[in-house]
């Protein structure tokens, strides 16, 4: 910005001489008529021509933008240029088809490529085939925006009238100038220097500017309105290639562009046409503004009101806001309304597709489509689609056969993953009463086992306790999961975390040991080490269930559990000792078969019977070993253990009543709350509770607690129990 | 060497389940008899089994009133008979009396005491189980000593 530099000396000089002029007083003074002649003819010629230059452009220019804005931008006939160049861009745009097409079936392959999803099939095709339908209607549906506009402003020309008529009636420039009086008035020196002249003075300035404004606003609103006639040609005719421009992911934006554009200047007509329609409206009550501004001033004193000129200036300035304004916001506004209109209608077609639901029918099918793409697509004879789980799987049997390591396992692993998912939701569907018991058990058995579906329905009714009593689901589960033991005993645990209810102990006991016999056969289950596994587990857990144990299942249970050798045959056999302790004891004592159980069992003995180093205590037989160890079972298990103890030892073990005799003999008996009194009666009341307790009762009271047991000292030790000579 | 039976050194402190379990017994006793006990409700079947029965009577009822280790195995039968149904609850004090030999009003105060202490958490089982017991019918067999001629038939109408 450059600075007009003023001196302090000229300052000076233009402070006094305005203060002169101002403050001096006035007095007529004679210039002489040539001169007043002079100045006023040609200071009001310039004027008249300036004002009539200016009057007759307005006039002129109102004239074409009343033509301009009643032209049709597509009449119904259309237009031969538009069309035929629009037919060549559609063409053009329709080779883009076939190269969408390569670049979604290499981005559909090559799915890997960091980048390549959002090119690939599942992304755009959607886009593909609106896109392939609509762009031969991209010229309909850019002149119905056109159409629609049209209505729009048709409201506001109909309303308008003949806008250059009413310009000219109600924008009266004539009112602006001055009266001929005023301005000599002001002009003349020797003239009362008073309010009127700053009055007249500023209005012949303002009226001259305010003319010019008006020029200038009709003539920008002619220019646009003008410009936007070819300019919406040509977005009409570029419109395909904004049509193909949406299915690729990098032109989305250049198609939003063109709408927004296109709808943005469709609508500068409209928006405009509603300034001028309130401008000329504001203008056309003028009377009434201007007869209130007359009366205030007549009654007014000087110095109290603005001059009537000054006060119609303003009035004039405000239409001219209105005018020049209208004109900028009208394009300001239509092309925020493109955009806007474009969120809009991105807005609306939201809510109208939640309203018809077709937001959550979209949301769902893209989550059924996910799932689709994770867990593989179903159909009647098998799979369309297997989806990451199908590859999955694919990969791992591949895996498997070129040997990958851990390749089967995770094939395992992802079909109990992939059936966990169904077992969720037919869980939760369960939960909420969706499905009945008979219904999870009906469907477990109308899929296989190896299917997602039929695993989680048959895993379900495990753990709802629906296996069916014959055992049908838990066997051709296990057998139709033969090869995918992870699978067979996630099923089996949920079975036991169902108790395996409704199933007999009897014949779970057989499945665990996969036994054969006179009506039925689960042999084919001993593959299924894991399942089984889990079914011992769970026997061990049950005393019905474990006392129904014969000796055939025991061993096939610690054969199950890889011998007595592990930690879990261990713990088997330890279980199984606390109910059948007859058969431990055996096991144990069989020096043939377990030599080292034995010797460990004849090592135990000595400790216990041993109290001289020197002199050890050794059994002398097997009644005093196999008591030795029936001992320790009592020991170390508890009472309902020693009430659980099958019938059948009880009847026949003298070793374990032997065993049982000294154990209660060992207890104190010094009152009613010793512990051998106590321990009696709550065995007692403990063996009430059992399989055959009455028998065993008979036994507890009629042989053990009343027939003699030996104790004593030896040397070295204690006493060993003989052997009985007869029944105890 | 020692000889050791683990028979209850002290009957008295046996419970009125297996007061009298020891030693020979019918065929089907024991079977008949656990079908019985388990039949009780789980109140009474406390009191019939509970270490707690058998120290309330051999030690506060023994000591209250002196009674010996015999007297205390009575008692204990006495209430195992009524917990089973086999015996009134209402008989109590003249079953005390007579099994104990003691007065009335020993018997009274014995009995109400097992009633009032021992009895209060299980009473309604124990009434309920009283009242299911068949009525006592009087023994209407004709004593063989008794000559049949001196008896009138009065339903025979011939006679």
């Amino acid at each position: 910005m450059t600075k007009i530099k003023i001196s302090k000396l000229s300052l000076l000089f233009i402070v006094i001489a305005t203060s002169a002029f101002v403050l001096l007083p006035t007095n007529s003074v004679n210039a002489g008529w040539l001169a007043d002649w002079t100045f006023e003819h040609t200071f009001g010629y310039a004027l008249f021509i300036v004002m009539s230059v200016a009057g007759t452009m307005i006039g002129a220019l109102a004239t074409l933008l009343n033509w301009t804005i009643h032209i049709p931008v597509y009449p119904d006939g259309g237009i031969a240029v538009v069309t035929k160049s629009w037919e060549i861009m559609r063409n053009f745009a329709n080779m883009f088809f076939i190269l969408a097409l390569i670049m979604m079936a290499f981005a559909t392959i090559f799915d890997v490529l960091p980048g390549a999803a959002k090119y690939n099939a599942r992304a755009m095709f959607g886009r593909f085939l609106l896109t392939a339908l609509l762009i031969n209607f991209s010229l309909v549906l850019g002149v119905m925006v056109i159409q629609g506009t049209q209505v729009l402003s048709n409201t506001f020309l109909t309303a308008i009238g003949d806008m250059a008529n009413r310009l000219g009636q109600d924008l009266n420039p004539s009112k602006l100038l001055p009266s001929q009086d005023g301005i000599t008035a002001s002009i003349s020196p020797g003239a009362a220097l008073d309010a009127a002249v700053f009055g007249t003075l500023a209005t012949l300035i303002f009226s001259i500017i305010l003319i010019f404004t008006y020029l200038f606003s009709i003539l920008t609103a002619l220019i646009f309105a003008f410009i936007r006639i070819p300019i919406l040609w040509a977005l009409l005719i570029v419109s395909p290639i904004a049509w193909i421009m949406n299915i690729f992911p990098a032109g989305q934006g250049t198609f939003k562009k063109w709408w927004s554009l296109f709808i943005g200047w469709n609508m500068f007509l409209p928006i405009y046409l509603f300034f001028l329609y309130f401008g000329l409206y504001f203008l056309s009550d003028q009377k009434n503004i201007i007869q209130s501004i007359a009366s205030e001033v007549s009654e007014a004193k000087i110095g109290e009101s603005l001059p009537f000129s000054l006060q119609l200036v303003f009035f004039y300035i405000m239409t001219a806001i209105f005018m020049i304004g209208g004109t900028i916001v009208a394009m300001k506004a239509s092309m925020f309304s493109g955009t806007g209109v474009v969120g809009i209608a991105k807005w609306s077609r939201g809510i109208a597709a939640r309203r018809l639901g077709l937001t959550a029918a979209g949301t769902a099918a893209q989550q059924k489509l996910a799932q689709v793409k994770e867990e593989g697509l179903p159909g009647r004879f098998g799979k369309l689609y297997g989806g990451d789980y199908g590859l999955a799987q694919q990969t791992s049997r591949f895996g498997a056969r070129f040997g990958v390591r851990g390749a089967e396992l995770k094939n395992q692993k992802a079909f109990v993953d992939r059936a966990g998912k169904d077992y969720a939701d037919f869980e939760r569907q369960y939960q909420n009463g969706q499905i009945t018991e008979t219904e999870v058990a009906k469907r477990a058995l109308q899929f296989d086992a190896t299917d997602p579906r039929g695993f989680a329905y048959r895993k379900l009714a495990a753990k709802i306790g629906q296996l069916d009593p014959g055992g049908e689901i838990l066997t051709t589960t296990l057998q139709q999961l033969s090869k995918n033991p992870l699978a067979a005993e996630d099923f089996a645990k949920s079975a036991a975390a169902g108790k395996f209810s409704k199933m007999k102990g009897k014949d779970l006991a057989r499945m665990a040991a996969a036994e054969s016999g006179p009506g039925y056969d689960y042999s084919s289950l001993k593959g299924s080490v894991a399942a089984r596994r889990e079914m011992f587990r769970y026997v061990i857990t049950d005393p019905k269930a474990m006392s129904g144990l014969d000796t055939g299942q025991i061993e096939a249970g610690i054969s199950v559990f890889g011998g007595h050798t592990t930690a879990d045959g261990r713990n088997f056999l330890k279980e199984v000792g606390k109910i059948s302790p007859s058969f431990a004891v055996d096991y144990n004592s069989n020096s043939t078969r377990n030599p080292e159980l034995r010797k460990e069992a004849e090592e135990g003995f000595e400790r216990a019977y041993t109290t001289d180093p020197a002199h050890p205590v050794r059994a002398a037989n097997d009644f005093q070993l196999k008591t030795h160890m029936y001992g320790s079972f009592l020991k170390t298990g508890d009472m309902k253990d020693t009430a659980n103890i099958k019938k059948d030892t009880w009847e026949n073990s003298p070793e374990f009543k032997e065993a049982l005799k000294l154990y209660i003999a060992q207890l104190k008996s010094d009152g009613i709350r010793s512990p051998r009194t106590n321990y009696i009666n709550r065995l007692g009341e403990a063996l009430l509770n059992t399989v055959g307790g009455d028998r065993k009762l008979e036994i507890l009271h009629t042989e053990i607690l009343s027939s003699p047991t030996t104790t004593g000292v030896m040397p070295g030790g204690r006493v060993p129990p003989s052997a009985p000579t007869s029944p105890l | 060497m020692d000889e050791i039976i683990n028979e209850q050194e002290n009957p008295g402190y046996a419970t009125p389940f297996n007061v009298d379990l020891f030693g020979s017994k019918p065929k089907n006793f024991y079977a008949e008899y656990t079908r019985r006990v388990l039949a009780l409700p789980e109140s009474v079947r406390n009191i019939m089994m509970d270490s707690s029965t058998a120290e309330f009577v051999g030690e506060n009822l023994s000591s209250t009133y002196n009674l010996t280790a015999e007297q205390g195995t009575e008692i204990t039968r006495i209430i195992r008979d009524i917990l089973l149904g086999d015996a009134p609850l209402n008989s109590m004090p003249s079953l005390i009396s007579s099994k104990l030999d003691t007065d009335q009003e020993t018997s009274s105060q014995i009995a109400n005491k097992i009633v009032n202490e021992l009895f209060s958490p299980a009473i309604e089982d124990i009434k309920k189980l009283q009242a299911d017991r068949p009525p006592e019918r009087p023994d209407l067999k004709i004593d063989p000593s008794i000559n049949k001629n001196n008896i009138v038939d009065l339903r025979n109408r011939n006679s």
